[in-house]
Formats: C-alpha cells, structure tokens, sequence
C-alpha cells in the first residue's frame, strides 16, 4: 500500500451549529460613474471614481444537521467601508461659451455596505478527533448600500477662468440582487460543544442603483472573503 | 468712434453738422451723474456689536440710556417663536423727533435679561430738523424725476451720508421693473441720494449680437424679468436701452433726469435678441477682462467704475427727421465721461454711406474698447484732446480697441474676426482706419505726412494714422511705404509685448500734453523696462518709430 486509507468519516451526531466570524474581504469592488448636468447654458460633466477596496466583514450563520451528514443553513455576512470618491467635473466657464474650467476633487466618507443573507445546502464532515468540517453552497441575496456623488459644488471668483472644488453632494442608494455563495468551514473543536474555525466563502452579485438622471449605475458586491471565530455545536 | 469717411453725397447731406464737429468728437466729457455709494465712514456711527456677554452687560445700560431719552423707540416687539421665554425687541433711533435712516438697535430678552444686543447708532448729530420745503414738493420732485405719479407720504428723517448728516424727504417711487427710494434734501430739494430698493440675482443668458453671432451675457434677474445688469464681474455694468427718444438720452446725458431699472435693456426669456442691446453690454464686460487679465487693471479709473452703456439713443426709423438734430446718436459712438458710452443706431437698411453700410455702433468689438479705452485715459495720462496729444489719445483707444479684439476673437478677415482695421464689423466693408495702411483711408502713415489744420481738433483722428502704423510695424514688421525703412517686428505670437509696452506708455509715462516725440521715448523706455536694454520689443518700437519719421 502506498498510503494509509483514510479513516472512515464518522457521524455528526450534533443537530445544530453556529458560527460567528470575523473575515477579511479581499476583493475590491471599485466602480466609477459619469453624469452630465446643464450649467450657464452648456453642458457640464463630473467622473467619479469610487473605491471600493478589500476590508472586514462579520458574518454569523447557523445550520441544521437534517440527514446524516447533510443539513441547511443561514448565513448574514455584513461589510462596511468609508472611502473617499476622486471627482473630475468640467464646469462651463458663465462668460464664455466653450472655455469649461476642469475640477477635481474627493469626496470623503463615501460609504458602502454590503448585507448579504446566504441560503445555504450543507455536507458535514466529521473526520474524528476534534475537526470537523463544513462544506456549503447556495443562493445568496445582496443588498448594498451606496453613497453616491450626485453633484459638486465649487467656489469660482472673477474672472472665473479657473474654480476650486469646494464640495460633494451625495445620496444614499440602495439595490439587492441574487448571486450564490460557496464556502468551507474548519472548525477545531476545543470541547464537545465549543470551538473555533476558519472560514472561507465565495459569493459575488451585481446589483443595480439608481443615480442621478434616471440612470442605474450596476456595481459589484461580495466576493472572495476568508475568516474565522468561535464555532458551538448543540 | 468718431472719424468716418463718407462718400461725396453723404459729405453734404451731412455738411452742416460735420462742420459742428460734433461727428468727429468722440470724446464728450459730460458731466454725468454717478449714483452715490451707501454712506461710507460717517461720522459719529458706533457699531454696538458685542462679542461676549461682558460687553452685552456694558451696552445694555447705554442702549437703556438712549431709550429713556428718547432717542431710542421701539419699533416692535416680538415673542421667540424657537426659544421660550425669549422676546425681541427692535428701535429706531430718533433725532429730535425725526427717524435716523439706517440707525436702529436689535435687543434679545431673557425675562428682562438682555441676551444680545445688535445694532447702529450715531452720535453727535447737529443739525437742524425744521424742512425748508414741504412733503408735497418733495413728492413733486420726486414724481419728475422718476416719471410717474407718487401718492405714498414722504418721510422726513436724518440721512447720515458722507460723513454729515442731511435732514431729507425719504421718497419710495414704483416705476415699471424699479423701485428707487429717494432722499430729497429738505433744505433744497435737491436728490441726496437715492437707490434702488428691487432685489435682483445674477443670470446667464444667451444672447444674439448684431451680426448674428451668440455669445453669453451677464445679466440679472429683476421683477419677473431679465434686465442687462453685469453682477458677475466687479464693476456694475449696466445697459439702457433708450428706445430711441433721443429727447430722453439728452436729458440723460445732461443729468436732467436719471435712468432707472425700467430702462435698463430688458428681455422675458432671457434669450436676448436685440443685437445692439447684446454686443454693448458683451463687449463692455470683455473689454473689463482685457484690462483686467493683461494688466491686472480693474476697469476705467483701476476702482472698478461702473460702466454705462446706452444703447438705441435714437431710433433708425426716424433718421430722417432726427438725423440732424442728433447726428452722433446715429453715426457715431462716444464715451462722455464717468464710464457713460453711448452708441449710434448706424444708417437704416439700404443706406450707405461711402459704400459703406453703417450698422449699430456696438457691434464692432474694437469700437467698444476704443471707447472705453478713452475713459482709461481720462483716469490715466488724460491726454489733451487735440493736436498730437490728442492724437496719441485716439491712436491708444484704437490700439486698445485692435488689442481686445485679438484677445477674443480669431485672426482673418470678414466679420467678428481679429485684424488691423478699425470698426470693421459696423462699417462694412472694410472699416474706417487701418493700422497696418492708415493711407488707405486718407490718414498718414509717416509723420512727414501729418496733418496740421484745426479740423479735427487738430487732426485728432486723422494723425493717430501714425502711431497707429507704429503698432503695426512694431508686431508685424514690415516696410513704411513713405520712408521705405523696413522694420522687424517682435512677430504676432508675440504682439502681447508691444500691447504691454503701448499700455505701460501710455498709463503711467505720458504726460498730458505728450507729443509724438514723447510717445517715442516713453514707449522705448517702456521697452526696456520690461523686456530689457536691446531686447527684441526694444529694437521694434525704435525701428518702427523711425519709420513712421518721429525721433
């Protein structure tokens, strides 16, 4: 024999367990955006690059053995970030047609939050001893919140051939979408009932906002996030 | 604006009042009435604006003081409606029974407590507040000057204004798109002050000059309509728009009567559509961002002077009867003085004059910046209005006027373009002077040639010819075709150096009876100082100046 057969996996004779982590989230969900406003009777235009950058999450979940090695589970991830938004704004000159003066700014404390809920069909695994293991998959819903820069101030003097950037003006939007989720969960079991785990899980939407002038902007949320915590089996 | 040439026929039908002069004075200096600032460091005020509630402690005495005099009384009294418990009370102060304008005091009280207390008051007022004329006269002077029926009662009340104080008739007059509050001294009847009282806010509108051509123009709105008033840049920039009653314009112009909101160049959508109305008000704020972009200068007097445009002094369709009784209201443009310019109305559709068809006088860029040019000079080196120094005036407002037009508009040729020629775009084709041939319109181009009659006040438009060539030779370079000496210019990328040279000249070195000679030293110096001892800018003005035969 080359190697040892593995051991015969065991039962999971615990009916329900529940998992609390914390993870870090490695993706980046960077987006930008365009819009166009009317302006001393021309046509002005902002950009708007929003980072959406890799940070914490917390996710909680539960899951119910209900046969033999398989069972069904719910899970809550939640993200949040305050980034700030890099603006670029052609503003029309109000004396001169065709002389727009180009302004760039940041908007701070744009907020992101993701708030995903992850349905969850579960295969437990009981190698022996003190590990365990959970593999999961299932449909997710998103929903995400988002700060969006729905116009920019500035202060301009005579003879105005130049402005600053003087200011952002957001508003939150919401949207939801489905995705799904896939994941595994390793726990260590450091009594019958208490232990720890580490948990990596990868679930990604895209979800539609509404923006300024009737538009939607579709941003991405989710993906690959890796964690642990505290693992209790009853 | 002022020289024009005319063809045979015109020359006579216009002969009488040519020879008046007044076609070819462009330069009136009529006194013109500027509205009076707000009072300004008068004497005796004392801000009650205290910044702890030490100094509330110390002014609440005071303020009771005054009120139990008397010269404090209340106005009214009202309760907090955000804070509880808290009353405002608000008095006006009294001079021996007679309302001081613009001095009262603003009390916040806690249960008798004064919380904060705001306000003007004047001290040391003497004067006497028996009115030597009635309200009824008062209201008649005001009805006269406002040109409508005025039935609110004038109050009599002390009027502190630079830096005395004037027992006057307050008067509030509505006229159509105004409302003026007057103060009639009541010793004289004479206006002591007045202001507009109707709230407007700046507005972009878009605006269709003469020749067709849009661009956006600085006006306000005001009274549910928009009226040619410049908030954006920091002088006033205001347009009348005479409708043609040359009687009204005279009147005017003489200070006899004042022109208000109503007269103002107005339109409803602010889409403005009258061309002479547009390219006035237009050019004049361009010809403001010139001075100001290229020299750091704000406007005629560097004090942002208030600019008056007035446009439609006549009416086209009566030139015939009015032509000559007020000739330059229609083939002429003139700055009178104090930033007042009035345009001509040109010559009706299918007349011509020379050849030449005149259009509305504000239409030529380079017109308005000459004319406004003038007022530069008046609160500069106020060049004598006649023989060379007066010569040197019109020779810096057209090379002024061919400036701004570079600054803005494209170099070519044809209409709303960049060139050499003076006021192209009204009197087409081809304008009334040239810089780069001023012999092509009878002007010498070379001082040998110059005129030395007393027409013209001295030749005024006529050996402007002279410098005028210097300017061109100095930027472009070229061969004087009287001398045949052949100068290199600095070239016309560089023809902001030879503009700097001419303003910095013209400014601040010339005296007020400069001469040609003069103008040549001066601008060489102005040469060396800003582009240094044999520079290139210096070579040009020295050979161009030989050339045209001045040394």
């Amino acid at each position: 024999m080359l190697a040892a057969a593995p051991a015969a996996a065991q039962s999971w004779p615990e009916r329900v367990h529940i998992s609390v982590s914390g993870a870090f989230q490695a993706t980046s969900n960077d987006f930008s955006d365009r819009f166009e406003f009317e302006r001393d009777l021309e046509t002005g235009s902002t950009e708007v690059d929003y980072p959406v950058k890799s940070g914490f999450l917390f996710d909680a979940g539960a899951g119910v053995r209900l046969w033999k090695n398989l069972g069904a589970g719910v899970a809550v991830s939640y993200f949040t970030r305050d980034d700030a938004a890099s603006t670029t704004s052609s503003f029309p000159h109000p004396l001169f047609f065709n002389q727009p003066r180009d302004v760039s700014g940041e908007a701070t404390g744009v907020k992101r939050t993701e708030t995903a809920v992850h349905v969850q069909a579960m295969y437990l695994v009981n190698p022996g001893g003190r590990l365990r293991l959970v593999l999961s998959g299932g449909p997710s819903f998103f929903s995400v919140e988002q700060d969006l820069v729905t116009e920019v101030r500035i202060t301009e003097t005579y003879p105005f051939d130049t402005a600053e950037f003087a200011s952002a003006v957001k508003s939150r939007e919401k949207g939801s979408a489905p995705a799904f989720n896939v994941g595994a969960d390793v726990m260590w079991m450091m009594t019958p009932t208490f232990g720890v785990g580490g948990l990596a899980r990868f679930s990604r939407a895209s979800v539609d906002l509404d923006a300024p002038g009737n538009r939607t902007i579709t941003v991405d949320a989710g993906g690959f996030w890796a964690g642990g915590g505290v693992r209790l089996l009853f | 604006m002022s020289r024009h040439e005319w063809s045979p026929q015109w020359r006579s039908v216009f002969q009488s009042t040519l020879a008046a002069g007044a076609l070819l004075s462009a330069l009136w200096l009529c006194l013109t009435s500027t509205p009076t600032s707000a009072q300004q460091a008068v004497r005796g005020r004392l801000t009650i604006n205290p910044g702890s509630v030490a100094e509330v402690r110390d002014w609440a005495p005071r303020v009771d003081s005054l009120r139990r005099s008397g010269d404090l009384r209340l106005r009214v009294r009202r309760e907090d409606l955000l804070v509880r418990g808290r009353t405002h009370e608000r008095y006006d102060q009294y001079h021996r029974g007679v309302r001081v304008f613009g001095a009262d005091v603003a009390e916040q009280l806690n249960g008798g407590q004064v919380v904060s207390v705001f306000g003007d008051v004047y001290d040391g007022i003497d004067i006497d507040t028996s009115p030597a004329i009635a309200a009824d006269r008062a209201r008649e002077i005001v009805a006269g000057l406002a040109g409508v029926e005025v039935g609110r009662t004038p109050e009599l009340v002390v009027l502190p204004h630079e830096d005395k104080f004037v027992l006057a008739w307050l008067v509030r007059a509505a006229m159509p798109g105004d409302v003026r509050e007057y103060f009639i001294d009541a010793r004289d009847g004479s206006v002591a002050f007045d202001y507009s009282d109707l709230q407007t806010q700046s507005a972009v509108g878009r605006g269709m000059g003469v020749l067709g051509d849009t661009k956006k123009i600085s006006v306000s709105s005001s009274g549910g309509q928009f009226v040619a008033t410049d908030r954006l840049r920091p002088p006033a920039i205001n347009t009348y728009d005479m409708r043609g009653d040359y009687t009204r314009t005279i009147l005017y112009l003489n200070e006899i009567i004042q022109l208000g909101t109503g007269d103002l160049g107005n339109d409803g959508d602010n889409t403005w559509t009258d061309g002479a109305t547009v390219d006035a008000h237009v050019y004049a704020g361009w010809t403001y961002d010139y001075y100001f972009k290229r020299y750091n200068r704000r406007g005629l007097d560097n004090r942002d002077l208030p600019l008056i445009n007035v446009v439609h002094p006549a009416r086209r369709s009566d030139f015939f009867s009015a032509f000559q009784q007020v000739p330059d209201f229609y083939l002429n443009a003139g700055y009178y003085g104090d930033g007042v310019m009035v345009y001509g109305e040109g010559l009706p559709p299918g007349l011509t004059a020379g050849g030449q068809t005149v259009d509305f006088f504000s239409a030529a860029l380079d017109i308005v910046a000459h004319e406004l040019t003038h007022g530069v000079t008046q609160y500069t080196s106020d060049l004598i209005y006649r023989n060379e120094s007066g010569a040197l005036n019109e020779a810096f407002s057209d090379i002024m006027g061919t400036s701004v037009e570079f600054y803005f508009q494209q170099p070519g040729s044809g209409n709303l373009r960049a060139d050499y020629l003076m006021g192209e775009d009204v009197f087409r084709p081809g304008g009334i002077r040239s810089h780069e041939n001023p012999e092509a319109f009878g002007d010498p181009d070379h001082y040998s040639r110059r005129f030395t009659g007393t027409a013209d006040n001295g030749g005024v438009h006529i050996n402007s010819g002279i410098p005028n060539h210097v300017f061109y030779l100095a930027i472009e370079g070229g061969t004087n075709r009287t001398s045949g000496l052949s100068v290199q210019g600095v070239g016309a990328a560089n023809r902001e150096q030879i503009e700097r040279i001419f303003y910095r000249a013209f400014t601040q070195m010339l005296p007020a009876n400069a001469t040609f000679s003069v103008a040549r030293a001066a601008t060489i110096q102005a040469a060396r100082d800003i582009f240094g001892a044999n520079s290139n800018a210096e070579r040009a003005m020295t050979q161009a100046w030989t050339a045209v035969g001045v040394n």
